[in-house]
């Protein structure tokens, strides 16, 4: 190599700067206790919005359980610190993978998005991630800039509730559609959200492996929000995943801490609810995202009488060759698990039923009966074994 | 003569969506007849959401609805997709009470888009006409948030899968018309 290509070389390095710097701290850009005067065009916009915390406070949508609210709760509270009492969290019933910020401090954290998690420390991720949104003041930004338009006005008066999935199932593409944050704004709440998770001793390259998931699971899946603006606008996930990796490299290598994943806990706390969201899951008919996330939940540890009725579940219902067979292994797998839903003897009743193996049937039957006699369909059953001699 | 024009045009487009009157006396609702006790309202044929349905409403459609299913064969849906990308499921002959019931579940829910969760229960025998058939109840919040609750009869005659879906608004509505339902369910022959 000639000498001038070395000192090419030696220059770019020193502009570029050595590898491995840790990032320059993101800094909040609103002060503790913030709230704009309601004579302001930005306190107006958090009237609207406090108008939609209001409705979002009645949704049917939104998930109510004490425990799991103060889990992610206290997750929010000691990534924000001295901005807690200022960030409110609602988790919506809401089987897609999405979590949204609002300038009044409304934070909207989407079932999905907690079957995607592996860990408390991914969960960290995102919820770090819409703090630095908040801190950053991002939304009021842009809608000073598209107030001209007033293409965010406009969303607000036919009512934002319908697109952030408190009134329904909102897809992705509504919710994301309606307030997105530009590409800058989602690498610096990425950044912010690393910031965090290192200041709390959290594992940060666990950030990127959220995404490496989200890459894997779209891989799989033949959805039907491939185009849609949550993807448009937020940072291409692998594009996405490489970076965070690269930030959670550097804070690594300077060394000295040790970081947590706290998966134990994370998967201890949402247990209770996995049915109910797993469920909410599978009506979309998005089999191929479903086993993605089965296989996922395999390494995250989830109970494995829940696993299996899933893979039960979802056989069941996609009904491809030879699913029904693998259908009734996979209930029977569950059921050797305490924790397996009841449903699942339920389930395997009326698969034998349809194979004609009417005793089995009726074992299966009179064995959920026996789990559940209050079931609401326990005269249907009845039935059944009753009309099986 | 251009404002006559234009009425006679408006009223012209108002004709083809005009609610006609159900009297209450024994007839026909998608291929099954029935015999209400009160009179309804039968919508228009445009706002059938299936092949084999017809829709009457007592007080409007988002307030209460009868949905009559009346004879869908093996191969297709009960409700018309809404667009290409969600998938109404199919019928098929050989369904069991409680696929019939998930696939009903599933069809409403991908009426409105997708964007509501619609909650199934108390699946049990039931008499429908002179068939053997069974019932369930429905519950959902629409996308405005009202509160929906309902009751579907069904039974499978000659491969052929006919059914009655009655919602309403939880509020007021459902507990208004469940008992003329009833006794509509009951007068049901097919």
């Amino acid at each position: 190599m000639k000498i001038w290509a070395l000192l090419f070389f030696l220059a770019l390095w020193l502009v570029s700067g050595p590898s491995g710097a840790v990032p320059e701290q993101i800094e909040p850009s609103i002060e503790v206790g913030y709230r704009p005067a309601i004579d302001t065009d930005e306190g107006g916009f958090w009237y609207k919005v406090d108008k939609i915390e209001e409705e979002v406070k009645r949704s049917p949508y939104l998930v109510r359980e004490a425990e799991i609210n103060l889990y992610i709760k206290d997750i929010v509270c000691r990534l924000a610190g001295e901005y807690c009492g200022q960030i409110r969290v609602y988790i919506i019933n809401n089987p897609h993978f999405n979590a949204s910020m609002y300038p009044n401090g409304m934070m909207h954290i989407w079932t999905g998005t907690l079957l995607r998690v592996a860990n408390e420390a991914q969960l960290a991720a995102i919820l770090g991630h819409e703090i630095g949104h908040y801190l950053r003041s991002h939304q009021i930004r842009n809608w000073r800039t598209a107030r001209d338009g007033m293409a965010v006005a406009a969303v607000l008066d036919i009512g934002l509730g319908a697109l952030t999935g408190v009134h329904g199932l909102a897809t992705l593409g509504m919710a994301s559609g309606a307030m997105a944050f530009n590409r800058e704004q989602e690498r610096e709440a990425d950044r912010y959200g690393v910031q965090l998770m290192v200041k709390n001793g959290y594992r940060p390259v666990e950030a990127s492996y959220l995404w490496d998931h989200v890459v894997r699971e779209r891989e799989m899946d033949e959805s039907k929000e491939k185009g849609s603006l949550f993807f448009a606008t937020h940072p291409q996930s692998r594009e996405r995943a490489h970076a965070l990796k690269r930030l959670a490299g550097v804070y690594a290598a300077k060394g000295g801490r040790k970081y947590k994943t706290h998966t134990e806990r994370f998967v201890k706390r949402v247990s209770p609810l996995y049915f109910d969201f797993m469920t909410e899951h599978i009506k979309l008919q998005e089999y191929g995202q479903t086993e993605a996330l089965l296989a996922h939940h395999r390494q995250v540890g989830h109970s494995k009488g829940m696993l299996h009725f899933f893979s039960g579940e979802l056989r069941r219902l996609r009904k491809n060759d030879g699913d029904i067979d693998v259908a009734i292994d996979e209930y029977k797998k569950a059921v050797t698990h305490r924790d397996a839903p009841a449903v699942s003897y339920r389930e395997l009743g009326y698969l034998h039923l349809k194979k004609k193996e009417k005793q089995l049937a009726k074992k299966y039957f009179q064995a959920y009966l026996d789990k559940v006699p209050a079931a609401s369909d326990h005269e249907m059953i009845t039935f059944y074994i009753d009309s099986i001699k | 003569m251009k404002k006559i024009i234009l009425t006679l045009f408006i009223l012209s487009l108002s004709g083809c969506v005009q609610y006609s009157l159900v009297p209450a006396k024994t007839t026909t609702g998608g291929g099954i007849q029935i015999t209400p006790s009160i009179a309804w309202n039968k919508a228009p044929s445009q706002y059938n959401p299936g092949k084999n349905t017809e829709v009457w409403t007592a007080d409007g459609q988002s307030l209460n609805q009868l949905v009559f299913v009346g004879g869908v064969s093996t191969g297709s849906p009960i409700f018309k997709q809404p667009n290409k990308n969600i998938p109404m499921p199919a019928f098929s002959s050989d369904m069991l009470p409680n696929e019939i019931e998930e696939m009903v579940e599933t069809s409403i829910k991908n009426r409105y888009n997708g964007q509501v969760a619609v909650d199934t229960s108390n699946l049990r025998p039931a008499k429908f006409g002179d068939n053997r058939g069974f019932r369930f109840n429905v519950e959902y919040f629409t996308v405005n948030g009202l509160q929906t609750k309902g009751d579907v009869i069904a039974s499978i005659k000659d491969d052929q899968l006919y059914m009655i879906i009655f919602t309403a608004a939880g509020m007021h509505y459902y507990d208004k018309y469940i008992g003329e339902v009833e006794k509509l369910f009951a007068s049901a022959a097919f």
